[in-house]
């Protein structure tokens, strides 16, 4: 994991973790009091007892820092299992944490968070408050954070009234992920309610016009517990009064539409990772808000994905309806391509469309023959159709002699999911974002830099071929005003 | 006769640079000069933390490491991935019947791992410059370069002295201009580099219409490879103003301009020109013979965005280089596998 520390000559300072931002200590108060405020008042207006918490991440001790204010606060454990974060927190981030990891009242334990939640469960422990104040996830590994089974474990910990506060995703900038992270807590047996902030330094980052949070309790959030919240801790520096709370709330019509149709994440699935790569845009209309406090998610059904599929749902679906259009199959072959996913962070839609400008290039390097050969040797593995389809793929390899743009012509959706094998092999190749155009992908000329003295040079992958033929520099339209895929926490 | 050889490989699993092993296998790359920096247990240290899978494997005569390969491999591919040795693999390619040798375990060996590594295919970047007989024949040039098959080498071993007499009037002139104007250069090895250079590729990326890494891309790289000299950072500057800045990398006797690019202001003062003849001067120093512009080709049409750079570049007068390029060996098995896993998934949705 990348560190970076960025002091400013104004005395502010930024922190990144493999390049996202996690806080700017400008305006993290909004964020930190946003995440964990709302949740320590629901809980100290629900229960008379002193108090015991849970911070999962949070290692920068800002998040401990608001919960310290609360004198109902007996005992926190905060758990994060990067210790030069912590280390961080303890020296370069002190003064602006308060010190809060020196605080008697806070444990700190390093290690994953999953073995010390087990192992807590195995405890019988209980918690009134946990607020999950993770990274943003960037695999299918860090997707578990986010999964059913990862928040039924967190209900485990939590007591009856217990609140659970979640750092998720931008509402507007991710809406599936913002859903998808809401739908596992809803699956999970929690009952949770969405709402959100407008944080400039990550909107600066571009991670969304909003940031999104999600508090859950094993009883219901309603309305009028909300309204009837009156007193705030001590001292704040954002978050004026709970009437901005009840605000906070309010959501876009549009992206609240979008929360059933989103999937919950499940055993090895990676889903929420894939929303992540692949946002829809909605509008972000303010003039059309829904309170999701209103909202009755008690007779709703979540979707959810448990594998961890190869290809993406999209592509899944276009393939599996493809002889439901057998007189336009050229034109689903088109969309096939015009619809592959990103597959790592940063890769964007222009991105991958320039990627795939010749997709037969791809498969030049297999021998297409002996491929399909190997399938059919298989066939015991395969349904009857399919074997159907290879044995008339064989067929056209010999016809078209191997010509792997004419196969592609066809419309086969044999040679369609080949391709779309080999191409997200292709593409899922970290470096591979950053590719040069290659040869014949467009006309030199296309793009306009030629007169920098020094221009760009970059590491890594790009595209081969004999450049002499074509292009050499950028096919990548993209950058200015486009939207990075940086996600954080 | 041949003597008797007994060839073998080893998986050399997560192999320090500072080790024995690691200095030893970095020797070993340094020397081979079909190879590089990307190679070396330095950058894969780099790969490694930055996320990637590595796989280090080390070929032996008679007990005695000799070459082998660091694969690069993206997390969860689920099976569809690619092991990637740009600038590799380090095989002797003067003794073609030992190079071949040392390929065909390297390929047993990965085929044989490609289901438990993801992957299913290989790919590899040798910088040859002529195709090693006919020892790749069962590989296929692949769609996509890990490294700049078309660059331009400067050599350094006569001094800067002698490079500077030898270079294009224009450039000399340049170089001049920005010292007196009161360009100066500054090099910067700490993190505190990284969000000011990322933010000068940034800008420049906007201008060209490239993509550009992320800031992560060189926190890590600076954090891993600044601090063991192997990467350094250069900015040209005006009054508090950056010009130009790039991170260049010396490995062995080469090194190479991975990453740079000019501001939008004070272009007038030629502060690229500056940079370079700075870092070039630097590689001098720290015993370079050669330094890798990554990137040339005259040849491409003039109005083309590349035509620019190439001309920039043209001006050190160096050496144009033509290699291979990268090439491909699909593991016609699990490439079976990951195509039967997909015809599945559509079929039961």
């Amino acid at each position: 994991m990348s560190i970076l520390v960025d002091k400013r000559n104004d005395g502010s300072m930024a922190f990144f973790l493999d390049g996202d931002l996690q806080f700017d200590s400008r305006d993290e108060r909004i964020y930190h009091e946003a995440l964990a405020l709302p949740a320590l008042a629901l809980i100290e207006s629900r229960s008379v007892k002193p108090l015991r918490a849970l911070i999962i991440g949070g290692g920068d001790g800002l998040t401990a820092r608001e919960l310290l204010k609360s004198a109902r606060i007996a005992t926190i454990d905060l758990v994060d299992y990067d210790e030069k974060v912590l280390q961080l927190a303890r020296t370069e981030f002190s003064t602006l944490n308060g010190n809060s990891l020196g605080d008697p009242r806070l444990n700190v334990t390093v290690e994953d968070a999953r073995s010390l939640i087990s192992r807590a469960i195995a405890n019988h422990q209980k918690y009134d408050l946990i607020i999950s104040d993770l990274t943003a996830s960037h695999d299918a590994d860090s997707a578990q954070l986010h999964t059913i089974e990862f928040y039924e474990s967190l209900r485990n910990l939590l007591t009856d009234d217990g609140i659970v506060a979640v750092n998720s995703a931008s509402p507007s900038g991710t809406p599936q992920a913002y859903w998808s992270i809401f739908n596992s807590i809803l699956a999970s047996s929690l009952q949770p309610r969405a709402y959100r902030i407008f944080l400039p330094s990550f909107a600066e980052q571009r991670y969304g016009p909003d940031w999104g949070f999600i508090l859950a309790s094993p009883r219901p959030i309603d309305l009028d517990e909300v309204n009837r919240l009156e007193k705030l801790v001590e001292p704040r520096f954002e978050l004026k009064n709970t009437d901005q709370i009840r605000d906070m709330f309010h959501l876009p019509q549009s992206v609240v539409e979008l929360q059933p149709h989103i999937c919950a994440g499940s055993g090895a699935s990676d889903v929420l990772v894939q929303y992540l790569f692949n946002p829809v845009i909605v509008s972000s209309d303010d003039s059309l808000l829904i309170n999701t406090l209103t909202l009755d998610y008690s007779t709703m059904t979540v979707p959810r994905q448990s594998v961890s599929y190869l290809l993406p749902q999209e592509l899944q679906e276009t393939l599996s309806h493809w002889h439901d259009r057998a007189d336009q199959q050229n034109a689903v072959m088109a969309e096939v391509f015009e619809i592959m996913p990103a597959l790592q962070r940063h890769q964007t839609r222009e991105l991958i469309r320039d990627f795939l400008a010749k997709p037969e290039v791809f498969l030049a390097p297999i021998d297409l023959n002996a491929l399909v050969d190997a399938m059919l040797k298989r066939v015991s593995e395969l349904p009857e159709k399919v074997v159907k389809e290879l044995q008339f793929l064989k067929e056209k390899i010999v016809e078209c002699c191997d010509d792997h743009e004419r196969l592609l012509e066809l419309g086969l959706r044999s040679m369609a999911i080949i391709a779309v094998v080999v191409i997200l092999g292709n593409l899922i190749y970290p470096d591979a974002a950053y590719a040069k155009g290659h040869p014949e992908a467009h006309h030199a000329g296309t793009h306009h830099g030629g007169t920098d003295h020094v221009g760009i040079n970059r590491g890594g992958i790009n595209y081969g071929g004999s450049y002499t033929n074509g292009h050499w520099g950028p096919w990548f339209t993209n950058a200015n005003g486009k939207r990075v895929r940086n996600w954080v926490r | 006769m041949n003597p008797v050889r007994s060839i073998s490989l080893q998986d050399l699993g997560e192999v320090d640079p500072h080790s024995p092993l690691g200095l030893e296998w970095d020797q070993i790359v340094r020397t081979n000069p079909a190879s590089g920096f990307m190679q070396s247990a330095h950058w894969a240290k780099y790969k490694r933390q930055s996320g990637w899978t590595v796989h280090h494997l080390g070929l032996f005569d008679n007990d005695q490491l000799f070459g082998g390969a660091i694969f690069y491999a993206a997390q969860n591919a689920k099976g569809a991935g690619f092991l990637a040795a740009p600038d590799g693999p380090v095989l002797p390619w003067e003794d073609l019947e030992r190079a071949e040798s040392g390929l065909q375990m390297l390929v047993a060996c990965t085929q044989s791992d490609a289901r438990s590594l993801g992957s299913m295919a290989m790919r590899i970047a040798p910088r040859l410059s002529a195709l090693p007989g006919e020892i790749l024949r069962h590989f296929s040039r692949a769609p996509l370069n890990l490294t700049e098959p078309k660059t331009l080498y400067l050599d350094l071993s006569n001094g800067p002295e002698a490079l500077l007499r030898g270079i294009k009037p224009k450039a000399r002139y340049n170089i001049g201009l920005a010292e007196r104007r009161g360009v100066s250069i500054r090099e910067e090895n700490s993190l505190s580099a990284a969000r000011d250079f990322h933010t000068l590729m940034q800008t420049v990326a906007v201008r060209n219409g490239f993509a550009v890494e992320p800031l992560s891309v060189f926190v890590s790289l600076i954090e891993t490879l600044c601090p063991e000299g192997v990467a350094r950072v250069f900015f040209a500057e005006h009054e508090g103003n950056i010009l130009a800045a790039m991170l260049m990398i010396k490995f062995g006797d080469r090194a190479t301009y991975l990453y740079g690019g000019t501001s939008e202001i004070k272009r007038n003062l030629m502060g690229g020109y500056a940079l370079h003849w700075a870092a070039i001067k630097s590689a001098c120093e720290s015993g370079a013979k050669i330094y890798d512009f990554w990137g040339f080709d005259p040849g491409v049409a003039p109005d083309h965005s590349y035509a620019g750079f190439s001309r920039f570049k043209s001006q050190f007068c160096g050496t144009s280089i033509e290699l291979i390029g990268t090439w491909d060996f699909y593991f016609m098995d699990q490439l079976a596998d990951v195509v039967i896993r997909a015809f599945k998934e559509v079929s039961v949705t």
